[in-house]
């Protein structure tokens, strides 16, 4: 194991943790707020480089800088990200007995919708050309989640007429509806898109990503390190901005305290949990992509499940529900795996089960006592 | 067995801060044997974090708690956790009743019985003679539930009680648990004055078995009427203490509750 | 049709025992009256009804959710695989072979001749222990890190333990890696004496055997003191703390019961399959499939688990079928699957047959019973008052 500490592994696993940070801040932020492990984060990572990948091509280059691509890949995850919430979670925390029979058939309409457009993608190939293959495929992506948008719409707007207040979520169903949900979205990106590993086209990506932009230590920078580096450092302070000085990062930290309380003091909970969701998967789209630029041909339906799994690994490393504790157990997490050298995800995932044998709590999470 | 033989629970110097605040500062307790101890306060005096500290929900951040058991041995809470001190003798109710609210009320009164119980998981696979140990267990909270008048509810969920009876009925489980120390937190929160005066002739019941009861409760009219001892805590520091003659009067607890004004 | 919905109710109304009995005797008599296709498929529910009984205790009774419950799949059949093969060359050395062409006649090790109960003991055993291991991290912290340890680890186990050759730590030669196991002949399983015939209605016992052990069992852990407890701790932690349970023992038991049945169910799945199957299929879709027909029975539900994992796998059964060419997609199956625990967690959470809670009023002679019986553990302070 000579080779265990290069500069090359170095910048590597430097990479590696800005992006698991940005990932793990997602889930600690949903953790912090609703004591929920929302599975579903690591597919919302995975739609944010698909959806990237659609608009700059996915047959076919349409030109499109990568970058460029980004703003619509984040709008359309913090859409799915809120409507997750809204479809699935919100239904669990308050009972809205109309609204589910709409956004159950919506589902359905959308897993039939998808069933059928595999049956008929692989029968009818023939007549299909790869370009109309992508046409529906951003027809059925498209549709879901305005669909999704309007039911919850409507679930909200229900919500205002009549309440039938508040029903304890069992916190089991709320885990399992998650998991569902996780595999819903990863089976669906499965039946659209196939289980081949895809890769952004050359033609989207500027040319200094692959280019040698500096050196530390004899070991050469390329432009997209550099990009992961300068976007998860100003991701982070803008963020922390965000939470810390703003009138909204403020109702966050007050829902995460004391859910009942906040809402006592006027704060709207369940805006602030959609709005929690749209920022936590508007950055896992921003990592979604740069991870795709990193790793070439990382494109498919299990990325998210993997780099999600280690990305919850690093936010227990740090402290579930402590954002600081996020960003700091991505970057060790990102070494863990740097160094480690590999696609293994056991690694990450042992460090985390250390983690809870010795410090359960994680470095910066506080201690809490289980209150009576 | 007279009030007064020996001191079931002291504490000394007990103290209690939540990230620089000062919930429960240097608080000295005794409860004798056989007493029924009063713990009242203005709201967010540290009272439930008292009782937290006691039964090892909470880790104190300074001082002692020792607690002697029925065979008068002493024991140092410091460091226990909560199950194992309930089983040295220390038996609680909650200030939001925390029944198993799913269950049947006679199953409810059956948990209580759990640590005096010892079947194991291999013989509850294997099925060993387990209908004995079982029976006793069914008989004997049938006869915890028949104590505290709730008999003909056996067979209830335990949520769909009225509250007076989840009450009573969180006080059968802690009794079912055979405490040294029973510690009730606002058993009389939220009854109406019939059911407040059987609750206190309860309390007084349990007191003359032989059990030593500490409670949190706001209603004077309870505190006054049934208790032995008083202890006044207010912002985490213990301002009064005595008989509830000598409580009533003292300046700093009418301070405490209404006010300077008011004297 | 409503002359069945009648039917229906009364049966349902009958006591645990008598529906027991009636559900055993329409098992004993099934394979004499229907065909071997379909008997195939009821060796397939009867391995899988094990494994829902084994979730079902850390899902339903403790209410912790186990997302990786394959890998007591996985560990079961690969030990019981590893037992059945192993054998004593004529040379003297100790050989393990779990494929065909590797297939060495020899001698047995310790006089053991293949005993399929023993090798469902031992599989069970250590699959125990590997629950409790798998449990011992999520102890200190709150339940939800139970799915991710669980599911993690499983993911760890399948990706690098199972087929990896190329993996850290490497455990092919076990589990035959990506080719999988075939079982030579000369390994087949004993039953009682005498060596089990594959497929044959033999085989459809011992495996519904399993499946009333795992009832029994789990039966009367739910309605023992430990049972009780689980419950509690399902409930609410801190008031089971305040009874004097010893939460992360009984969790621990919880664990280990259910890592014990899972292993059974890995020694029937090595029987259904005729000792020939590939570890590639011991993906997390098996661990949800489980899950899913747990869920949708009714979580801490035995009957639950039972009629859960039958339809589902029935539907499972049905959609793999090739109806004038269409087929559906697998992909689509998990898709089902995903939908399934949303809906069901939605809209009936308590399952198809939720656990019956509400106890059954008293009469006045039972009343009477209990006032008078002695009551050993009725007591109360220092007065004897029993």
């Amino acid at each position: 194991m000579s080779s265990l500490l290069t500069p090359e592994k170095l910048v590597d696993a430097l990479s590696l943790g800005a992006l698991y940070a940005l990932i793990a801040v997602g889930y600690t932020m949903v953790y912090g707020i609703i004591r929920l492990i929302n599975f579903a984060h690591g597919e919302v990572f995975m739609l944010g480089a698909f959806w990237a990948l659609l608009i700059v091509g996915m047959d076919e280059p349409t030109g499109v800088n990568i970058f460029v691509a980004l703003v619509p890949s984040m709008l359309m995850c913090a859409a799915v990200g809120m409507n997750v919430d809204w479809t699935t979670y919100l239904p669990l925390r308050r009972r809205l007995p109309r609204s589910d029979a709409l956004s159950i058939l919506s589902l359905g309409l959308l897993g039939i919708g998808a069933i059928f457009y595999k049956l008929t993608g692989d029968a009818a190939h023939v007549w299909y050309s790869d370009g109309a293959h992508t046409a529906i495929g951003w027809g059925v992506i498209g549709l879901l989640p305005i669909v999704i948008f309007a039911l919850a719409l409507g679930e909200k707007l229900e919500w205002l007429g009549r309440s039938l207040g508040r029903v304890a979520s069992d916190r089991l169903s709320a885990l399992i509806t998650a998991i569902g949900m996780s595999l819903i979205l990863q089976t669906l990106a499965q039946l659209i898109w196939g289980a081949e590993p895809r890769a952004f086209p050359e033609a989207s990506l500027p040319a200094f990503l692959n280019e040698s932009v500096f050196s530390i230590f004899g070991a050469r920078v390329a432009g997209k390190e550099l990009v992961i580096w300068v976007a998860a450092i100003v991701i982070m302070v803008l963020l922390q901005l965000l939470v810390t000085r703003t009138k909204i990062g403020t109702a966050m930290r007050a829902c995460s305290m004391d859910q009942k309380t906040a809402a006592l003091m006027g704060i709207s909970v369940d805006s602030v949990i959609a709005f929690t969701f749209v920022i936590g998967s508007a950055m896992a789209a921003i990592a979604g992509v740069l991870y795709a630029v990193k790793v070439g041909g990382s494109i498919s339906f299990r990325m998210g499940y993997y780099q999600g799994l280690i990305a919850f690994a690093a936010a227990v490393l740090g402290g579930i529900g402590n954002i600081k504790g996020a960003m700091l157990g991505g970057v060790l997490i990102g070494f863990v795996q740097g160094f480690s050298g590999g696609g293994n995800f056991s690694l990450p995932f042992v460090v985390m089960i250390l983690v809870l044998l010795i410090m359960p709590r994680g470095i910066l999470g506080e201690p809490q006592a289980t209150r009576a | 067995m007279s009030v007064g033989d020996y001191v079931v629970l002291s504490t000394e110097k007990l103290r209690k801060e939540f990230g620089g605040v000062c919930a429960v500062n240097d608080v000295d307790l005794d409860v004798r044997h056989g007493s029924i101890t009063a713990l009242i306060g203005p709201n967010g005096a540290g009272k439930t974090t008292v009782f937290n500290l006691i039964t090892g929900n909470y880790d104190a951040t300074r001082g002692r708690v020792t607690f002697t058991d029925s065979e008068r041995v002493e024991h140092s809470l410091c460091g226990r956790t909560p199950d194992r001190i309930t089983r040295l003798g220390i038996a609680r109710t909650f200030q939001n009743i925390r029944l198993f609210g799913d269950v049947p009320t006679l199953d409810n009164v059956k948990l209580g019985l759990h640590p005096r119980t010892s079947r194991g998981a291999l013989s509850a696979l294997l099925r060993f003679p387990a209908a004995a140990e079982e029976r006793e267990v069914h008989v004997a909270a049938y006869r915890y539930l028949e104590f505290v008048g709730l008999a003909s509810k056996s067979h209830e969920l335990a949520r769909n009680l009225p509250y007076g009876e989840q009450r009573r009925l969180e006080i059968a489980r802690a009794l079912a648990l055979a405490p040294n120390l029973l510690l009730l937190d606002e058993p009389a929160a939220g009854m109406n004055p019939q059911e407040t005066e059987d609750l206190m002739a309860l309390i007084r019941r349990i007191r003359d078995l032989g059990i030593t009861v500490l409670l949190i409760e706001h209603d004077m009219r309870l505190v006054m009427g049934i208790s032995d001892y008083i202890v006044v805590l207010d912002h985490g520091e213990v301002i009064a203490r005595g008989l509830p003659a000598e409580v009533k009067n003292s300046p700093d607890v009418i301070r405490a509750y209404l006010g300077d004004e008011a004297i | 049709m409503s002359f069945l919905a009648a039917q229906l109710r009364r049966l349902g109304s009958l006591d645990d025992r008598t529906q027991g009995l009636i559900a055993l005797a329409l098992a004993v008599v099934l394979p004499f009256v229907v065909g071997r296709t379909f008997l195939n498929t009821s060796l397939y529910i009867g391995t899988y009804a094990v494994l829902a009984l084994g979730l079902n205790v850390v899902v339903g009774f403790t209410g912790l959710l186990d997302l990786g419950f394959v890998l007591f799949l996985a560990t079961g059949a690969v030990v019981t695989s590893f037992l059945l093969s192993l054998t004593r060359t004529p040379d003297g050395t100790v050989q393990w072979a779990v494929s065909a062409s590797g297939g060495i006649e020899g001698t047995q090790i310790f006089g053991f001749d293949g005993s399929i109960l023993l090798i469902i003991l031992i599989a069970g055993s250590v699959c125990a222990l590997v629950g409790v291991l798998r449990g011992l991290p999520t102890l200190r912290v709150r339940g939800d890190y139970y799915a991710i340890v669980t599911l993690g680890i499983a993911e760890i186990a399948f990706e690098t333990f199972l087929w990896d050759e190329n993996s850290w730590i490497n455990f092919t030669q076990f589990t035959g890696g990506a080719f999988g196991i075939k079982l030579p002949r000369a390994d087949r399983p004993v039953l009682l004496g005498d060596p089990l015939r594959w497929s044959s209605p033999t085989v459809y016992f011992l495996i519904l055997a399993g499946v009333v052990v795992a009832v029994l069992a789990t039966h009367h852990l739910n309605r023992s003191r430990v049972g009780r407890a689980l419950a509690a701790i399902r409930l609410d932690e801190t008031a089971a703390r305040a009874c004097g349970v010893n939460v992360n023992r009984h969790k621990l038991i919880a664990f280990a019961v259910s890592g014990f049945i899972g292993g059974i169910g890995g020694a029937l799945f090595v029987v259904w399959k005729e000792g020939t199957y590939s570890v590639k299929s011991f993906d997390v879709w098996q661990s949800i499939l489980i899950l899913c027909g747990v869920v949708l029975g009714g979580m801490g539900s035995i009957r639950g688990a039972l009629v859960g994992i039958t339809v589902l796998l029935a539907i499972d059964q049905a959609l793999r079928q090739n109806y004038g060419g269409v087929t559906v997609p697998a992909e689509a199956l998990n898709l089902i699957y995903g939908f399934l625990l949303i809906v069901v967690m939605r809209f009936r959470p308590q399952g198809l047959l939720p656990p019956v809670r509400r106890g059954r009023p008293l009469t006045e002679s039972e009343h009477e019973a209990l006032r008078t019986e002695p009551a050993r553990l009725f007591r109360l302070g220092d007065k004897d008052v029993s």
